[in-house]
């Protein structure tokens, strides 16, 4: 069987502190979702808390030893039933354990979330199992403590004690109260935005190859409170070489907590079968490692050696320089504005007639009496009061397309207000005015051409530019069908690619937008104009905008069935409570998708993200399941976890020739080879491996998705999934769980987690360009901002299906499309998923081919 | 004759998905600048490391014609028995020249190169801004017209190429080490 193995070439290269990655900081808040709902009034509406958890005198339930405790972490929701968050590892032979394993878990100040903390003493039978695997029922449990998390966060200390309770003890006359005390600790986490460059080079390595030199790699990690190493980074493989200099590494402080944190920095000898060798060691806190490049002395490798019972460390020859230390601070969102620049916001509105008669109420340019407003004023709305923030003049240019101007022909891009000079208008207010009086003056016509309305945005930008304004311009694009002009629509977009415009197009209706995503370039394919130039950067975002009202209705006659509805229905309940506070939540969310998507258009870097970094938690807003969904058809983000640029290797899963993905294993019992069918994608091969070696190992099967298990099982265990649940958007199997049914959150999770994470490449490439001839010292740092802005996308390669960031799908689209995360796991029960699952004995017509498939791997395996 | 002539800043930045019969190339691309009227050209130094996405920073100093309606960007790789053309690109004067903004503009620019066949074959990163203008000794046998390409005389570079473009929005990928 081949492909088994992991690291192949692929594994060769830099993973985590490659320069895209480092931009990422884990849990950083989004700044613009927060400024928003900051703007809004809704300060501190989240935050991300970290609970980390001890215990005091525990009860002894062992014979011979102590328990072995273990923590299990629930949030209970409004009818009682409780999900699970997470685990905490097994602590060995303890009664006062301090757990290690940190729970994450997003605070809402308006909404009583309820923890539940259950004690288990975790048999000794069962220590070599992963704690996610542990079944319940068969430990025994030691106590239980609840309490709310406001609770904690609102003590001085963010500690708090709890008495442990045992539950049916608890309707005895003399319940048995000494059960000891769980120890909680809450911790907001923080956030740093000082990244460090570090060029290390070695000198001296060991020959750890026959025939060569070794094959060095560097893997440096954080020394965890107990003594576990954590990989923070890995550089990438040098070949055949004794004195390797590695390209930089980039570790952000927060991946390391600070930097007085001791760092294991291990050097390795790269092995195809992913058996690296460990040529030598050494630990140094960033501190020590900066020392260490202002005396340009070199510090000698040491090598854990085991002599006897005795373990020491021999000190090698080989010896660890760091030539480049340097410390940067990102720059964020609100530091670009702090620089002096401005958002210029304009918006065009779609008068095509396919929006239906204004005067009828199903038209989506209705405009109620009830001052409810229509689909184009929310739009509006919405983008604006962000928007407007940052635009000081709040005079906004406002166009209309598609529509026949009073005795005139159709035009592509007439001023909503009516003049034929000034296109502009003031505030909201003047766009909601004009946009209204635009509807009594113009008869609706077609076809749909965005290009005109580029070109004048452009042109405005372009004027903003040569008049030496700081501005950097949003142009919103309101319409409700697919746009004919593709080409000239294209070659206006890479036209103004060189420009500060960013365009953020809204579908509203029920259209079929699935075209957008062509000029939505998060595919990574760039755009190209006709004439072979090719856009400079992705300046579009698309996002369909959904009636609220519509979706409701939708549901009520059952059209969707996608698993999370049901949590969903209680979640909506749920929220009425806080109608104050969330007048529409989900209208609410709307919002801040859209203001993600937003963002996601002001960065425009790089979508094809060549490290991105794998298990990732969903965004920080509750992700309310909404009216919007988006399908993620593309490979998961697991699939990219090797940070590199090429598309990873599954267990158990060979490509065919013709492209398909073939999954098999072996039988450990019959030592038969198990044939699993073939798959559309790698991940959907991947999972039948995963399911079927789960099957055949159990707990010691090695998976594709080991981070997908406990997903499956917290999914058995919390059928009583409750809102809260989705309101904590914390631990991994929250993740899982959030992956499956929330195809929203999914997404949003992308929105946010991908995409612009300020890519620096080699960013001094331009500071020359800068320092020689160009005296822009006003622009310092926007300029620098701009080095690293532009062409990150040229930056990176473009090899992987990379961009994650995919665009809004209308809904409808989700049943149809295969996904590869919908697939079930029969072996765990969980039946939730909506796509077909694969099988593990295949249709008629599909054992012949596997058959032959089969045949044809004997061959190979002969030959 | 006198002619007005434009010097032309091209920073040649980086290629990427370069190929040879079909395989991406290991190392040695270079990119040569030609302009279309004069026969001048400039060509960059070899790419060793970057493999098929070559990265270079180079820049090439050019007189462009005014006349001059595009500049040709030709992507080789040298191999062991000779300098293969990988792909070309016709860049049209209109994109960094006159358009929407200012001479001196630093632009970015993209191009698709295409091989001898016309097929696709990478793309090419590069960045152009005009330098002031100046008056050129010229001669040429062909005809032209001074008010084709118009341009402002005054070129304030200082704005043209401190502008932002991007803005970058911090995001966190929530990431957390289980």
């Amino acid at each position: 069987m081949g492909n088994c193995f992991s690291n192949d070439a692929g594994g060769m290269s830099a993973v985590g502190g490659t320069a895209a990655s480092h931009a990422n900081p884990y849990d950083a808040p989004n700044d613009a979702v927060d400024l928003f709902l900051r703007s809004r009034g809704y300060h501190g509406l989240f935050s991300q808390i970290e609970i980390s958890l001890a215990a005091i005198d525990l009860r002894d339930r062992d014979v011979l030893s102590k328990s072995d405790p273990m923590v299990v972490i629930y949030t209970k929701g409004r009818d009682g039933g409780l999900s699970e968050l997470g685990r905490t590892e097994v602590v060995l032979n303890s009664l006062n354990p301090k757990w290690i394993t940190k729970q994450n878990i997003t605070y809402h100040f308006e909404v009583v979330q309820t923890l539940v903390f259950r004690v288990y003493d975790v048999d000794t039978q069962f220590h070599n199992v992963e704690v996610k695997m542990l079944q319940l029922e068969e430990q025994q449990f030691l106590g239980e403590a609840t309490c709310a998390l406001s609770e904690i966060v609102t003590k001085s200390d963010r500690l708090l004690t709890l008495n442990l309770e045992y539950r049916e003890e608890l309707d005895r006359p003399n319940p048995h109260r000494d059960r000891g005390k769980l120890i909680v600790h809450a911790e907001e986490s923080v956030s740093s935005k000082t990244a460090i460059e570090m060029s290390l080079r070695c000198l001296d390595l060991e020959y750890k190859d026959l025939f060569s030199k070794s094959d060095p790699f560097l893997v440096i990690s954080k020394l965890a409170e107990s003594g576990i190493t954590i990989p923070v980074c890995k550089t990438e493989v040098i070949k055949n070489e004794l004195k390797p200099s590695w390209k930089p590494v980039y570790i952000n402080i927060q991946q390391v907590g600070s930097k007085d944190s001791p760092l294991i920095m291990e050097c390795f000898n790269f092995n195809n079968n992913g058996k690296h060798d460990l040529i030598g060691k050494i630990q140094k806190s960033l501190a020590e490692l900066e020392k260490l490049h202002s005396s340009g002395q070199g510090e000698n490798l040491f090598l854990p050696t085991t002599v006897g019972h005795d373990s020491h460390n021999k000190v090698l020859k080989s010896q660890l320089f760091v030539d480049k230390f340097t410390e940067t601070v990102q720059h964020t969102f609100l530091d670009y504005l702090a620089g002096g620049y401005e958002l210029n916001f304009m918006v065009a509105v779609d008068f095509t007639a396919s929006n239906g008669n204004s005067r009828l109420p199903d038209s989506l340019h209705y405009i109620d009496p009830t001052g409810r407003p229509n689909a184009y004023q929310r739009a509006i709305i919405e983008v604006v009061e962000v928007l407007q923030f940052y635009d000081s003049d709040k005079r906004f240019p406002a166009w209309g397309f598609g529509a026949r101007p009073i005795d005139g022909p159709v035009s592509h891009c007439f001023n909503l207000n009516g003049s034929s000079h000034h296109c502009e208008v003031e505030g909201i207010q003047g766009i909601m005015t004009a946009y209204a009086s635009a509807l009594q003056n113009v008869s609706l016509a077609g076809p749909t051409l965005f290009g005109p309305v580029i070109t004048n945005a452009a042109l405005n930008a372009s004027q903003s530019v040569a008049n030496g304004g700081r501005k950097y311009f949003v142009l919103l694009i309101i319409t409700d069908g697919v746009v004919t002009d593709h080409q000239e629509t294209k070659d206006a977009l890479v036209k103004a690619s060189d420009l500060p415009l960013s365009i953020l197009i809204v579908g509203v209706g029920g259209a079929d937008f699935k075209e957008m995503e062509i000029l939505d370039a998060d595919k990574g394919e760039r755009l190209e104009s006709s004439t072979g130039r090719v856009a400079s950067r992705d300046i579009v975002q698309f996002v369909p905008f959904r009636d609220v009202q519509s979706y409701k209705v939708d549901r009520k006659h059952g059209k969707r069935s996608f698993p999370g509805d049901e949590p969903e229905a209680k979640e909506e309940d749920h929220r009425m409570i806080f109608e104050p506070f969330f007048s529409s939540a989900r209208s609410q969310h709307e919002m801040s998708a859209m203001v993600s998507a937003l963002s996601q258009v002001l960065g425009s870097t790089n979508n094809q993200t060549p490290a991105v970094q794998v298990p990732m938690e969903p965004p920080l807003i509750a992700p309310q399941s909404s009216a919007m969904e988006s399908h993620d058809d593309q490979s998961p983000p697991q699939a990219r976890d090797q940070g590199t640029a090429r598309r990873r290797h599954y267990r158990g899963v060979r490509q065919r020739p013709w492209g398909k993905w073939a999954a098999e294993i072996r039988d450990p019992k019959k030592a038969a080879r198990v044939w699993l069918g073939t798959f559309e994608t790698d991940e959907a091969a991947a999972l039948a491996y995963d399911e079927a070696a789960l099957r055949f190992k159990g707990s010691k099967a090695k998976l594709n998705f080991p981070e997908r298990v406990q997903g499956r099982i917290t999914e058995l265990g919390s059928l009583t999934a409750t809102s809260t649940q989705q309101n904590l958007p914390a631990g991994a199997s929250q993740r899982v769980i959030t992956d499956h049914h929330h195809p929203l959150s999914d997404h949003q999770y992308h929105l946010q987690a991908f995409p612009n994470n300020v890519v620096t490449p080699p960013h001094d490439q331009y500071a020359q360009y800068f320092r020689s001839g160009h005296e822009c010292i006003s622009y310092d740092l926007p300029a620098t901002l701009y080095e690293r802005e532009r062409f990150a996308t040229q930056t990176s390669e473009t090899t992987t299906s990379s961009s994650s960031l995919l665009p809004f799908l209308p809904s409808h689209q989700q049943e149809d499309q295969q996904h590869p995360l919908g697939y079930s796991m029969p072996g765990f029960g969980s039946s939730s998923s909506s796509s077909n699952p694969p099988h593990l004995i295949s249709t008629d017509t599909e054992l012949l081919d596997d058959l032959l498939e089969e045949l044809e791997v004997e061959a190979e395996e002969d030959a | 004759m006198a002619a007005n002539s434009r010097t032309l800043e091209i920073k040649v930045i980086s290629a990427e998905n370069l190929q040879l019969d079909r395989k991406p190339i290991k190392k040695n691309a270079s990119v040569t600048v030609r302009t279309d009227t004069n026969s001048q050209f400039r060509t960059t130094d070899m790419d060793t490391e970057g493999g098929a996405y070559p990265r270079w920073n180079e820049t090439l100093v050019l007189d462009l014609p005014t006349h001059s309606k595009s500049i040709t960007v030709e992507v080789q790789c040298k191999t062991s028995s000779s300098v293969r053309t990988i792909g070309t690109a016709t860049i049209p004067a209109s994109d960094f020249v006159g358009g929407y903004v200012p001479e001196g503009y630093l632009h970015f620019l993209s191009y698709r190169l295409r091989d001898h066949k016309g097929e696709r074959n990478g793309i090419i990163n590069i960045s152009v801004s005009m330098e002031a203008q100046k008056m050129y000794a010229y001669a040429s046998s062909t005809t032209w017209s001074h008010s084709t390409m118009g341009f402002p005389a005054i070129g304030n570079k200082s704005f043209g190429s401190g502008v932002v473009t991007g803005v970058p929005v911090w995001y966190g990928v929530y990431q957390k080490d289980y």
